[in-house]
């Protein structure tokens, strides 16, 4: 098994997670894009310490936490959106405020 | 080629299926099925690459905690629009453009590039979740702290934004 093949998963994984992002018109669908490509950049932590560093694995071990945080907090404001605006398309919410 | 790298290129191909499955899928459902396989198969090429606590952190957090709160999500939102969980695609030309161009580039520089890492060299399986603890509690002690920080107050924050959804 070669280190490569794990470096070409990953760009392949983060490729697809920014093509998800910039194509589907849904909220919840661009917070999937964005796990997609947190974890293709923690496979590539894991395997370039792969040879007995741990270093990336402490870092990709961090990478998760920041994660889980970015989306408790991204489904709470998708679900805020959803239910005032009754659309999670993110190009139809324009307005930040109530209109008067 | 013996069994270990039959099973690496399984969880590989499988990985690479799933995301390709993600794009694809209409349903937002669908799509968090799918990233549930996809990150359960990181999580198998992980414990290939001798890092096992990274691998059960990403099979407790990611397909036991953030999928489901997905799929929460997602069921809470349609009974709120009432309407069909099916997802428009726009953009796409734009969309394919840039990841392949994306893609193009770092298979590039990775194909111009030699790496001179030795995949035999690795420590034994049973040194480092001991030694990973030992790190966290000594040189990683203040990121630590302060991820359990963050993690605290995101979750205060995730609780009170979403708990205006009840008091209406």
């Amino acid at each position: 098994m070669a280190i490569e093949h794990l470096l070409y998963l990953s760009a392949f994984l983060f490729s697809i997670g920014l093509v998800i992002i910039i194509t589907k018109r849904n909220a919840i669908m661009m917070l999937l894009g964005i796990e997609l490509m947190l974890n293709a950049a923690n496979l590539n932590l894991v395997a370039f310490g792969y040879d007995g560093k741990i270093e990336g694995q402490v870092f990709a071990l961090f990478v998760v936490i920041v994660a889980v945080c970015e989306a408790a907090v991204g489904m709470a404001i998708v679900l805020r959106v959803y239910h005032y605006y009754t659309t999670s398309v993110p190009d139809d919410i324009s307005n930040l405020k109530e209109q008067r | 080629m013996n069994l270990k790298d039959i099973i690496h290129y399984f969880f590989l191909l499988l990985a690479a299926l799933a995301a390709v499955g993600i794009l694809m899928a209409k349903n937002v459902l669908h799509a968090a099925l799918s990233l549930i396989i996809c990150l359960l198969s990181i999580a198998g090429i992980f414990v290939l690459l001798h890092a096992e606590l990274l691998a059960v952190t990403q099979i407790m957090v990611y397909a036991g905690g953030v999928v489901i709160l997905m799929i929460f999500g997602v069921m809470l939102s349609s009974r709120v629009a009432n309407k069909p969980l099916n997802v428009e695609t726009a953009r796409k030309i734009p969309g394919f453009i840039t990841g392949a161009g994306l893609l193009f580039i770092i298979v590039y520089a990775l194909t111009t590039t030699s790496f001179s890492l030795h995949p035999n060299s690795s420590t034994p399986a049973s040194n480092n979740v001991r030694e990973i603890g030992f790190q966290l509690m000594s040189s990683y002690v203040a990121p630590l702290e302060i991820a359990g920080i963050l993690l605290l107050i995101s979750l205060i924050g995730a609780a009170v934004t979403a708990s205006f959804l009840i008091k209406k």
